[in-house]
């Protein structure tokens, strides 16, 4: 298999976003487990993806904090 | 903004939260609630059901952390499977119409973008780096895919665009993300 690509096919970004079957998720993860530049790669999409959800990051409000602790009690 | 008494590494904030350590628990919330909060707003798009879901997601990494695996990959890739997958369930579980769900995208891009951003909060992950967004097209593709649950068919149905197109955008997207954020 030609890594280089494996990896410009997209399926690693589909994977990342959870939109792979079962099928391809299990391909995928025993690729990355032999290819380096693979895991690697799956590694650097995965964080794109988290910086971004951070950037949308919203305070929730003070009482969901409170509800929360309220919870965490019991 | 709260100035953190001090910084936790992922590994320290783990066997606090294994623990069962109440200030595992505070810097947990402290830390990591306005990224998920934003993630779940996104996803269902109403205030209530947001605070609803992100209690329970809550409940969820308490009650789950002995379970989490570092090996497996990150504290924060691990929370925010378990928020996406809450709210994603959520949004199935009311049977959303297939109907309005781009409209109502642009709308919720839209009132994000009114609300005041918290980016403060999470000032040490590095988020100043990220200036610029995404192109409009590049934002659709990925709000329905990652914050939808939709597959690539059912986004290129809703785009009314082939499912080639899809993918090319999916990736493309993500390359530009990668160049914003530095990745």
């Amino acid at each position: 298999m030609n890594t280089e690509e494996y990896i410009s096919s997209g399926i690693l970004e589909s994977y990342v976003l959870g939109i792979t079957s079962e099928q391809e998720n299990r391909e995928v993860e025993q690729l990355a487990m032999q290819h380096a530049e693979i895991k690697s790669e799956i590694e650097a999409i995965r964080n794109a993806m988290e910086v971004y959800t951070m950037k949308h990051a919203i305070a929730p409000p003070l009482h969901v904090k409170e509800r929360n602790y309220a919870q965490e009690r019991k | 903004m709260a100035i953190p008494e001090k910084i936790l590494s992922e590994d320290e904030l783990v066997s606090l939260l294994k623990n069962e350590s109440g200030e595992g628990i505070a810097h947990l919330y402290d830390h990591y609630s306005p990224a998920l909060f934003g993630v779940i707003i996104r996803i269902v798009e109403e205030q209530e059901t947001a605070e609803d879901l992100l209690q329970e997601v809550f409940v969820k990494i308490w009650k789950n952390v002995q379970s989490y695996d570092k090996s497996k990959g990150k504290l924060y890739t691990w929370m925010l499977n378990i928020a996406r997958n809450s709210a994603i369930d959520r949004l199935r579980s009311k049977d959303y119409r297939i109907s309005g769900k781009v409209q109502s995208i642009d709308n919720s891009v839209y009132s994000i973008n009114k609300v005041h951003h918290t980016s403060n909060n999470v000032d040490h992950i590095g988020l100043k780096k990220v200036v610029e967004q995404l192109t409009p097209t590049h934002q659709v593709v990925i709000d329905l895919l990652y914050f939808k649950g939709y597959t690539q068919s059912e986004a290129a149905e809703e785009l009314k665009i082939p499912l080639g197109t899809v993918k090319t955008r999916v990736k493309m997207a993500i390359v530009h993300l990668r160049k914003i954020v530095g990745a």
